[in-house]
């Protein structure tokens, strides 16, 4: 069972209210303190914004953009050309830092007659 | 404010209008102006990807709540999910006592009760569309209002010089 006071509530919120339980709620001096105890606490609460929304910078909602399709396509290509050229780059630079590859073989031995000298 | 440059004019006015009480709907419920100017961002993006297929079959600001709402119950999942619930706290606003006292009476309410009181009183919905955003019925919606409205009365309203006649708070829902 709800309270026939709601009517009071739903009258500040501009509710539809059935005058009939308005005015039998209203006889009441409990209920009519009541019903401006709700309008003060609507100031209340306005009051309270006002000093919130004097402080509030809210900013508009960024969104980056998506890429498109053929800037994806654009892109991708532009990173496997600049990952091919730095590979490339890498195997000059690598084989400037390597020693020279062997062409020949020369391997010596001790002769026969040879001693240690110490 | 700004408007969205480069948005679609829908959402461009949308944010205008209807973006600084998004912005509040979301600071009342979660006590967090962070986490508010991010919900109230995520509103408007939601609200431009799909501004393509709106078709106004509800009031525009009936719209934009119902999303805020879903955002804010995904916002409150994540925050489950990562052990870190967004709970109601009294703000620590020593220069703002009268905003800490609200912060703290709302986070008082049952979460019902304060769900359909802010969608009411900061988002301006009417309760048939704050039934239809929470899926519930208008006789509800009303009874959570009325129950909050007393519980902020009685936490925020210092009492009359005569005294305050005891309501009883309760009622069914539905």
């Amino acid at each position: 069972m709800s309270d026939e006071r709601e009517v009071l509530s739903a009258l500040i919120d501009r509710e539809p209210v059935a005058a009939d339980v308005l005015a039998r709620v209203l006889e009441q001096p409990a209920n009519r303190a009541l019903l401006v105890e709700f309008v003060r606490l609507r100031e209340r609460i306005q009051q309270d914004d006002r000093g919130e929304s004097r402080s509030l910078e809210l900013s508009p909602p960024i969104e980056r953009a998506r890429p498109r399709g053929w800037i994806r396509a654009v892109a991708a290509v532009v990173l496997l050309g600049l990952g091919l050229a730095g590979g490339a780059g890498l195997e000059r630079y690598a084989s400037r830092e390597r020693p020279p590859e062997p062409t020949r073989v020369v391997q010596l031995e001790p002769s026969p007659g040879a001693t240690l000298r110490r | 404010m700004d408007g969205i440059s480069g948005a679609p004019p829908l959402v461009a006015r949308l944010f205008e209008q209807h973006g600084p009480a998004v912005y509040r709907y979301f600071r009342r419920s979660t006590a967090d102006p962070g986490a508010a100017e991010d919900l109230s961002q995520e509103v408007f993006l939601r609200i431009s990807r799909h501004a393509g297929s709106y078709e106004p079959r509800e009031r525009e600001r009936a719209w934009v709540f119902r999303i805020a709402r879903n955002v804010l119950i995904d916002h409150k999942r994540a925050a489950t999910r990562g052990a870190t619930e967004s709970r109601l706290e009294p703000v620590a606003a020593p220069t703002q006592a009268l905003h800490a006292d609200l912060q703290q009476a709302l986070a008082g309410l049952a979460g019902d009760d304060r769900e359909a009181f802010l969608l009411a009183e900061i988002g301006g919905l009417t309760y048939a569309e704050i039934a239809v955003a929470t899926e519930s019925t208008v006789p509800a919606v009303r009874s959570r209002i009325y129950r909050a409205r007393l519980a902020l009365r009685e936490r925020l309203l210092p009492p009359p010089p005569l005294g305050r006649a005891a309501v009883p708070v309760g009622g069914d829902d539905e």
